[in-house]
């Protein structure tokens, strides 16, 4: 299928409300067509910004993002509300990217986040988005994180993707992807770190440090 | 962090309350982190309409058929039975060899009155005489053949011609 082409910025995020999408939830387990288009218009971008990380093109992307909706239009009548819609298409997308990622058998590759003599304090990274100069320097860095998470093992970017880009809670993460909460938060903070010694190599002047990485997590 | 307690988190060990602690104080500074900002500030790919088009029709198929209502069939049934019926009892009234002489509808009513201007006018006959009337009328005619013919029946008895109205008086 070719869906690669004709793709477009989205001007802005839409959820619903709570009592809205509750409503919607109702049409949709009773497999009303019209009610899930209204559920496709509001997450499409954000699953398939999800899944993206995940497959190796764009036209994957876009088949696996079509799968999580057809998945979830033919399981709607057994969900059951306790998470929310969006948690729910997270976790469908999450399972199937995973699939395919354990057919695929693919392992990304990861740096070591052993801590280093004079690397031990976190980079501080303060807020630039304020300052004219510091704009282009948030392009770059917005290209080495795009490289950082894609060589993060997929249960750090997981968590990564959902707490710091879908704004997930870390219960409903831990329901999305079946762990603890604690193991959430273990794996946040080593994606973070592995981010961190990422943009730490490209401030630090050291270009390529990225194509050797020490060691390998997952 | 101290490297023991990254052990711990990467080995997915659980964690004593100091390094829990620990752990929560990292993640709240990460939160506000350019890296935070960056991941929650893009922009998002919205899928073409091709794609969306092309959703829509599998979703179509999918979707289930609207359903009759059971109700609809059985009102369907109903008109269809209904019907049969009315066509069972219009194939027996036709058929059936008392439908002269039972049931008298209107458009009928002309033909008896015909037929009973044609029967003798013994005081038996009428449009609405019944089996024991047309028995009766039998046995009055079979007695009427023996006497012409000499043979009186026993039980037979002449009988002076009545009125039409005396028939009451059976």
């Amino acid at each position: 299928m070719s869906h690669s082409l004709g793709v477009r910025k989205l001007a802005s995020k839409h959820d619903f409300d709570s009592a809205a999408e509750q409503a919607l939830v109702a049409k949709c387990r009773q497999q009303d067509y019209d009610a899930f288009g209204k559920v496709v218009d509001a997450y499409q971008a954000r699953v398939l910004g999800y899944v993206r990380r995940f497959v190796r093109n764009e036209e994957e992307a876009l088949d696996v993002t079509q799968e999580v909706f057809i998945k979830a239009f033919q399981a709607m009548a057994g969900f059951d509300g306790r998470a929310s819609l969006r948690s729910w298409l997270f976790r469908i997308a999450h399972n199937l990217c995973i699939d395919r990622a354990r057919k695929r058998d693919r392992s990304p590759v990861e740096l070591s986040i052993e801590p280093t003599i004079e690397g031990d304090e976190p980079y501080d990274f303060s807020d630039g988005r304020w300052n004219p100069g510091e704009s282009l320097l948030m392009g770059e860095l917005t290209e080495i994180l795009e490289h950082a998470i894609d060589t993060m093992s997929e249960k750090l970017k997981t968590v990564l993707l959902l707490h710091d880009q879908e704004d997930l809670g870390y219960e409903e993460i831990a329901k999305t992807i079946d762990v603890p909460v604690g193991t959430v938060k273990s794996r946040l903070f080593l994606a973070r770190a592995h981010v961190q010694k990422y943009v730490r190599a490209y401030m630090d002047g050291q270009p390529g440090s990225e194509e050797a990485p020490k060691g390998v997590t997952s | 962090m101290n490297e023991k307690l990254l052990k711990k988190l990467i080995n997915e060990e659980p964690l004593d309350a100091t390094e829990h602690l620990e752990l929560e104080q990292a993640l709240e500074s990460g939160d506000r982190s350019l890296i935070a900002q960056c991941l929650s500030s893009q922009d998002h790919i919205e899928p073409s309409l091709a794609w969306r088009s092309s959703l829509n029709e599998q979703l179509r198929q999918i979707a289930p058929k609207p359903k009759v209502s059971p109700l609809r069939w059985i009102g369907f049934g109903g008109a269809i039975a209904a019907f049969a019926a009315g066509c069972a009892a219009l194939v027996f009234m036709v058929s059936s060899p008392e439908a002269d002489q039972e049931g008298t509808p209107a458009p009928i009513a002309q033909n008896d009155k015909v037929r009973e201007d044609a029967l003798p006018k013994d005081g038996l006959t009428g449009p609405n005489n019944s089996e024991l009337s047309n028995a009766l009328v039998t046995a009055h005619q079979s007695d009427m053949a023996q006497a012409s013919l000499g043979v009186r029946s026993p039980r037979a008895t002449m009988r002076p011609a009545t009125q039409l109205g005396d028939i009451d008086k059976w």
